[in-house]
């Protein structure tokens, strides 16, 4: 039984949205099926390490080229300073990203590519993936994540 | 010049006609071979392998992206996939597929080889 210690319900507190609300009910059904069918492109993008260090990197900044990206997911992943990265390495996490992640993450609408000069921006799922990263937290990668944070608490000193 | 030989009587093709690019000569160009624990991924021991076959940097193969010409993933998955509920899926076999004028066959082995038609061995670099 609802009593008055209850949190009052968020629709009710804003009584404008209630009939967006009622629209949304009558609509329950496709926005179900909508919602289900929005995460496949989260799971696919989140499904491979490297892509969810990519989708990390957009959360510091929005551009970036390729080239820049692989030297930065192989500093990443091989926990080294980005100058000390061999030319071998980032050859090949730039053969990597250029021909399997980034076309697999364009597809899903994560990201968008510039293939002329070769720099990627964020594509309309983005936020959806990087708020699924910032939600799982600790269940992925705990290097991943740490990597990713130590990068944006020195923005915030900035 | 034709021959009759390709024939059947009712004018029908025969079948060996049917598997006609796959018949002409190729040359064996590179190889390479993929180590499921390596750093380097199934895509990137590709394009290397290419590369290797083309003589040029890893970084110049461009046109088309290899994710455009073959679903790596599903070989990745199928040959060298992680074991599920504590069996193993692999596949035993091999896949080839086209890279612009490439054969590449990825085997389970691991074993991945890029041959050429024979009649791009003659033909100078494109300007």
């Amino acid at each position: 039984m609802a009593g008055e210690n209850q949190p009052p319900d968020e629709w009710e507190t804003h009584p404008g949205r209630t009939t967006e609300e009622s629209a949304a009910e009558r609509d329950l059904d496709v926005d179900v099926s909508k919602s289900i069918l929005e995460l496949q492109p989260v799971f696919e993008a989140i499904a491979h390490p490297r892509r969810r260090y990519l989708v990390y990197t957009l959360a510091e900044e929005t551009k970036w080229s390729l080239e820049d990206l692989a030297t930065k997911l192989a500093a990443w992943e091989t926990d080294t300073e980005e100058e000390n990265i061999a030319t071998l390495t980032r050859e090949e996490m730039y053969t990597s990203l250029y021909h399997s992640h980034v076309p697999k993450l364009v597809d899903l609408d994560v990201i968008e590519f510039d293939a002329t000069t070769e720099t990627i921006t964020p594509g309309p799922h983005a936020i959806q993936v990087l708020t699924a990263l910032e939600g799982a937290g600790g269940s992925l990668d705990n290097r991943q994540e740490e990597h990713a944070r130590s990068e944006f608490d020195r923005e915030d000193t900035r | 010049m034709t021959s009759s030989n390709d024939h059947t009587d009712d004018g029908t093709k025969l079948a060996q006609d049917g598997t006609e690019p796959d018949d002409t000569d190729m040359t064996f160009v590179a190889q390479a071979h993929y180590e499921r624990e390596s750093h380097r991924d199934l895509t990137t021991e590709i394009i290397f392998a290419i590369a290797d076959a083309a003589d040029v940097a890893p970084v110049d193969i461009k046109d088309p992206p290899l994710y455009e010409a073959v679903d790596i993933a599903a070989i990745e998955d199928g040959f060298f996939g992680p074991k599920v509920a504590g069996k193993t899926r692999d596949s035993e076999g091999s896949v080839t597929f086209r890279y612009n004028q490439y054969h590449v066959e990825v085997g389970s082995d691991g074993w991945i080889t890029v041959s050429e038609p024979a009649e791009y061995e003659d033909l100078p670099d494109p300007e």
